[in-house]
C-alpha cells in the first residue's frame, strides 16, 4: 500500500498526466485550419468519451493520493537516524560540549527543538504545513474536474424570455414575471460604426408557485425552485397596431387587414434595425431614430435619446397596391404614422429580459471548486517564504550529526547552516 | 539559380552550427565507445534525415504527400517545443546518464532535425527548377550551397576542439540551446513555414479563448451581448491577445531561466575545513567558473528567444513610415499649404501617418499630418524637441507609425496619436495650422517658423 501511494502520487505521475492531456491538445490540433481552435474537441473528448472520463478520474484520484501522500509526510515528519540526517542538504559532525548546550544553541537559532527516542534525537522544523497551499490548490481542481464531468451529463439549459404580467415556463416550473427593469442609460451616442454600449443592471421579478418571490438579474445567478437563473439579454418591447390604408381597400376589396403585434425588438445597440415581417407580404424595418447627429473633424456622432425612444419604421418588401416601399415615418410610443398604405399606431414601450436557466446539481460544486482553485492560487504566493525547515541531530556515541534541510533555496541553506556551524558548541 | 543555392547555403550554415554543438557536447565526454561514435550516428541520422526530406520531394509520388501542409509545420513546430522541454526535464531530473540505446535516439534526432528543413527545402529547390525550366541546374546549385554552407565547420573543427566544450556543454543546456535556436531560426524562410513563437502564440490564445468560454459557460456566466457579466473584465483579459503573449514569454523563457536557477543555486563548496586561504580562493574560483562555463548554453538560449520574441512582435505590430509627398504653396491663394483631407493619395479617416515635404530653399521641411482618435487632425512636424540623431544616422530623424500611435525613430518611445500638436516630451513639435472645408490649411510663414525655431533649438544644444 505504501508502496502504491509512492509511487502514484508522485510528483512524476502528475506531470505524466499533465503532458497527457497537453499532447492530446496537440493532437487534436493536427488537421485542423490554422483560425480554428481544437479546444472545443479536446474538452468533448475529455468530458464526454469514456476514455476521456476515465482519464479525468484518474487525474482526480492521482491528485487526492500525492495531497494525502505530501500532507502525511510532512505530519509525521522526518527520521533522525544517522544515515537519514547524512542524507540531507547539509551535514556537520563533530562532539558536543553537551546535549544541552546543543538543545540551547537550537533554540538561539529560532527553531524549537523536538527530542525524540531514547537516543535523544533532535527534530527541528519549520514552514511544515506549509504544504497547505498546494494542497488548497490541488482540492480546488479536483472539486473542480469532478463538477465539470457530472455537470456536462447532467446539466439542463433553457433560454426563455420573460416578460412583465405573463407567464414563464423554465424547464418545467412555472413563474408569473412581476417586473421587468433594465438600466438603459438615458442617452448613447454612437460614434463612427464603434460599439461601446453595455446595460450595467437587467433584472426580473419572478413568483415562483406557492407565492415566493425572486429577484433575478445579471449579476450572479439567482436559485429559483432547484434553478439557477440570470438574465443574459434584454431589449426594448413595443406594441404595434398596423393597419392597410384604405386605398388597399378601394383597389384590393378584402385586403383590408390590422394585425396587433407585440414586438420583442432586438433594437440595441442603437443603430442596429430589427425586421417585423407583414402578415400580408413585406416587413417593416424598425430601428432608432437619433436625436442628434454631432460631426466633429471627420467623425460622425449619433445622440440617442433611450429614455423617451423614437422609431425610424421604413417599408421593405411591401407587395400591397400604394406603393411605399422604402418610405419611412419617425414615431414614438403612443404616437402614430403612416408609410406608403400602412398606419402604425405605438402602445406603450417596456423592457424584456432572456433568463438563462440551468438544473445542474453540480453547479454548486463548480462554485466551490472555482473558489477553492482561485484561494489555492492566491495562497500559493505564500510559498515564496512559506517552506520546510528542517534540522536533524542523530548521535553516534559522543558525536552529534548534524543535518539540515530547505525544501527551496537550498544554495543558501546551505551557506546558512555553515553560518550556524560556526557556532555550534563544541565543533 | 540563386534562389536554390542562397536557402540551401542559408540552411546548412544553421544546420552546421547545431551539429558543431551536437559533436562538440558528444566528443567532449569521457572517452567510450558510444559516446563518441553518437557525434557519427548523430550525423548520419542528419544525413538520412536530409535524403528523404530533400531527395524524396522530387520522388513523384513521395511529393505529394510532403506538399505543404499545416500539419507537416505543426510536427515540426511540436517537435522543436519538445526538444526545448526535454533540456528542462533533464534539469530537472539531472540528466540521466546516456547509455548504448542513445545511439538510437542520437539517430531519430538526427533525422529529425533534418527532415522538415530538408522537405522544405527540397519543395523549394524543385519549384525554382521548374520556373527555371532546369530542375537538375537547381538541383546542383542547392547542393553546392548544402557543401558550402558545412564547409566551415569542416575548416573550423580544430578551432572548436580547442574550446572548454566539456565544461560547457551539459546534456541538458544542449538542448535547450538547439531548442531555442531551431524556435528562432528554424524552417525555410522563402518555403511554407513560419514562427514556431507565432503558432506558439496562436495557440495559446486559441486555448484561454476556448477554456475561458467553457468556465463562463460552466458557471452560467456566457459573454453577453451587452448586458454586462460579474467578472467580464477578467475573462476578456485573459482571453486576449496580452494574455497570451504574456504566457508565451513564460512558455518559452521557463527552460533557460530554470536551468540558469538551478545552477546558480547549488551550494558553493565548503572551504571551511582548507587551512589555507590561497587554496579556498581556488576552489570557490573553480566552481564559479564551472557554472560561468556551464551557463553559456542556457544564456545564449535565453538571448536566442529574446531576439526571436522582439522580431516576432516586430512582424505583427510593424512599424510604417510613408514617403514624404512633396507639396507647394496654394496657386489660387498664394502664402498657404493646402492639403486635401480626402483626395486620389487617400483619405484621413484611416488614421494612417501621413508626410508631406516642402522644399524651402535647398532644404526639406518634413511635416507629419493624422486624424487623431477624438476625430481632429494633428500637424507637426517630423521631429523631436529631444532627440536628434547624430549625421551619420539621418535615417533615425523623425516618427513612425505603430498601429494608431506614432513612434520616435531615434528613441522608439511611443507617442500617443492624441499628443500630436502638443508641445513637450518626445511630441513631435507642432506647427499652427487651420482646417478648411475638407482640408487642412497651413500657412507658410508658420511652417517656416517653427521650422527654423526647431533649428535654432537644435543649434542651441536642445536636442540630445
Amino acid at each position: 500500500m505504501r508502496v502504491f501511494m509512492k509511487a502514484a502520487g508522485s510528483w512524476w505521475v502528475t506531470a505524466s498526466f499533465a503532458l497527457g492531456a497537453a499532447v492530446l491538445y496537440i493532437a487534436y490540433s493536427f488537421g485542423l485550419p490554422v483560425e480554428a481552435s481544437p479546444y472545443e474537441k479536446w474538452s468533448n473528448a475529455l468530458l464526454h468519451t469514456p476514455w476521456g472520463i476515465g482519464f479525468c478520474l484518474a487525474v482526480i484520484a492521482q491528485l487526492a493520493i500525492l495531497t494525502v501522500r505530501v500532507a502525511w509526510e510532512r505530519v509525521r515528519g522526518a527520521a533522525a537516524t544517522p544515515s537519514a540526517v547524512r542524507a540531507m542538504d547539509s551535514v556537520a559532525e563533530f562532539v558536543p560540549e553537551s546535549r544541552e548546550a546543543l538543545g540551547e544553541w537550537l533554540v538561539r537559532l529560532g527553531f524549537e527543538p523536538v527530542e525524540l527516542g531514547g537516543g535523544g534525537e533532535i527534530i527541528a522544523r519549520s514552514g511544515a504545513h506549509s504544504y497547505l497551499p498546494g494542497a488548497v490548490l490541488r482540492l480546488g481542481f479536483i472539486v473542480f474536474l469532478g463538477a465539470s464531468i457530472a455537470s456536462a451529463h447532467l446539466r439542463e439549459q433553457a433560454e426563455v424570455l420573460a416578460h412583465p404580467g405573463e407567464a414563464a415556463s423554465i424547464l418545467g416550473h412555472e413563474f408569473g414575471v412581476l417586473e421587468v427593469s433594465i438600466g438603459l442609460p438615458r442617452e448613447f451616442m454612437r460614434v463612427g460604426e464603434s460599439e461601446t454600449f453595455s446595460i450595467e443592471r437587467a433584472s426580473a421579478s419572478l413568483e415562483a408557485a406557492g407565492g415566493r418571490r425572486f429577484e433575478v438579474s445579471n449579476g450572479y445567478p439567482t436559485m429559483v425552485a432547484g434553478l439557477a437563473v440570470r438574465v443574459t439579454h434584454a431589449g426594448l418591447r413595443q406594441p404595434l397596431l398596423i393597419s392597410r390604408g384604405p386605398e388597399a381597400e378601394k383597389y384590393l376589396p378584402g385586403r383590408a387587414e390590422w394585425a396587433e403585434i407585440v414586438a420583442d425588438l432586438e433594437i440595441l445597440p442603437p443603430g442596429r434595425a430589427h425586421e417585423l415581417d407583414l402578415a400580408g407580404g413585406g416587413a417593416l424595418s424598425v430601428a432608432l431614430e437619433p436625436e442628434r447627429v454631432i460631426r466633429k473633424g471627420l467623425l460622425t456622432g449619433s445622440l440617442y435619446d433611450l429614455e423617451s425612444p423614437r422609431y425610424r419604421i421604413t417599408l421593405a418588401g411591401h407587395e400591397g397596391v400604394g406603393g411605399g416601399e422604402g418610405e419611412d415615418v419617425v414615431i414614438g410610443p403612443g404616437e402614430s404614422g403612416a408609410v406608403g398604405d400602412i398606419k402604425i399606431s405605438l402602445g406603450e414601450r417596456s423592457h424584456y429580459v432572456k433568463l438563462l436557466a440551468v438544473r445542474d446539481p453540480a453547479l454548486l460544486a463548480l462554485y466551490a471548486g472555482s473558489v477553492i482553485l482561485v484561494l489555492g492560487l492566491v495562497l500559493m504566493i505564500a510559498r515564496f517564504f512559506w517552506y520546510e525547515r528542517t534540522l536533524c541531530v542523530a548521535f553516534e556515541g559522543d558525536r552529534a550529526i548534524v543535518g539540515y534541510s530547505e525544501e527551496f533555496y537550498k544554495k543558501w541553506g546551505a551557506l546558512k547552516f555553515r553560518r550556524w556551524m560556526n557556532d555550534a558548541p563544541g565543533r | 539559380m540563386a534562389e536554390a543555392f542562397q536557402a540551401a547555403f542559408r540552411e546548412s550554415i544553421e544546420f552546421a552550427l547545431i551539429m558543431a554543438v551536437v559533436v562538440g557536447y558528444l566528443w567532449a565526454r569521457p572517452a567510450s565507445t558510444w559516446a563518441r561514435s553518437g557525434g557519427l550516428v548523430f550525423a548520419l541520422g542528419a544525413l538520412t534525415g536530409f535524403a528523404v526530406g530533400f531527395g524524396a520531394s522530387y520522388t513523384q509520388p513521395v511529393a505529394v504527400v510532403l506538399q505543404p501542409g499545416q500539419d507537416w509545420s505543426g510536427a515540426r513546430y511540436a517537435l522543436e517545443v519538445a526538444v526545448f522541454y526535454l533540456g528542462l526535464l533533464f534539469v530537472m531530473v539531472h540528466a540521466p546518464s546516456m547509455r548504448a540505446w542513445s545511439l538510437a535516439v542520437l539517430f531519430l534526432s538526427g533525422v529529425a532535425l533534418t527532415l522538415f528543413d530538408a522537405r522544405s527545402l527540397g519543395l523549394f529547390v524543385r519549384g525554382v527548377g521548374e520556373m527555371k525550366e532546369s530542375a537538375g541546374g537547381a538541383a546542383w546549385m542547392a547542393l553546392l550551397g548544402v557543401v558550402l554552407g558545412i564547409a566551415p565547420l569542416a575548416l573550423l573543427a580544430p578551432l572548436i576542439g580547442r574550446l572548454p566544450l566539456e565544461k560547457s556543454l551539459t546534456l541538458p543546456g544542449v538542448l535547450i540551446f538547439i531548442g531555442a535556436f531551431r524556435m528562432a531560426f528554424g524552417g525555410v524562410g522563402d518555403a511554407d513555414e513560419g514562427s514556431v513563437l507565432a503558432a506558439l502564440e496562436h495557440g495559446i490564445q486559441g486555448f484561454m479563448v476556448g477554456a475561458v468560454g467553457h468556465m463562463r459557460q460552466l458557471l452560467l456566466f456566457p459573454a453577453g451581448e451587452f448586458v454586462r457579466v460579474p467578472l467580464e473584465g477578467l475573462a476578456e483579459f485573459l482571453s486576449g491577445d496580452r494574455a497570451a503573449m504574456t504566457l508565451l514569454v513564460l512558455f518559452v523563457v521557463t527552460p533557460p531561466v530554470y536551468f540558469l536557477i538551478d545552477l546558480f543555486s547549488r551550494p558553493e563548496p565548503d572551504v571551511l575545513g582548507i587551512g589555507q586561504a590561497a587554496e579556498r580562493r581556488l576552489r570557490l574560483a573553480f566552481f564559479q567558473r564551472e557554472i560561468v562555463f556551464r551557463s553559456a548554453p542556457a544564456l545564449a538560449a535565453f538571448i536566442t528567444i529574446l531576439v526571436a520574441l522582439h522580431a516576432m512582435t516586430a512582424v505583427m505590430n510593424p512599424l510604417s513610415e510613408p514617403v514624404p509627398i512633396p507639396v507647394r504653396e496654394s496657386v489660387e491663394d498664394p502664402g498657404v499649404i493646402r492639403i486635401a483631407l480626402k483626395d486620389r493619395i487617400g483619405d484621413f479617416s484611416d488614421r494612417k501617418l501621413r508626410k508631406y515635404v516642402y522644399y524651402y530653399g535647398d532644404r526639406q521641411v518634413i511635416f507629419l499630418t493624422l486624424l487623431k482618435p477624438d476625430g481632429t487632425v494633428g500637424l507637426a512636424l517630423d521631429e523631436c524637441e529631444i532627440c536628434k540623431p547624430a549625421d551619420w544616422n539621418t535615417k533615425a530623424q523623425g516618427y513612425a507609425q505603430r498601429g494608431e500611435d506614432l513612434v520616435c525613430k531615434y528613441c522608439m518611445t511611443p507617442v500617443p496619436a492624441s499628443a500630436v500638436n502638443k508641445p513637450g516630451g518626445c511630441n513631435p513639435i507642432p506647427i499652427p495650422f487651420r482646417m478648411g472645408e475638407g482640408e487642412v490649411v497651413v500657412a507658410l510663414e508658420d511652417l517656416i517658423r517653427t521650422y527654423l525655431e526647431a533649428k535654432k533649438l537644435e543649434g542651441k544644444g536642445m536636442h540630445l
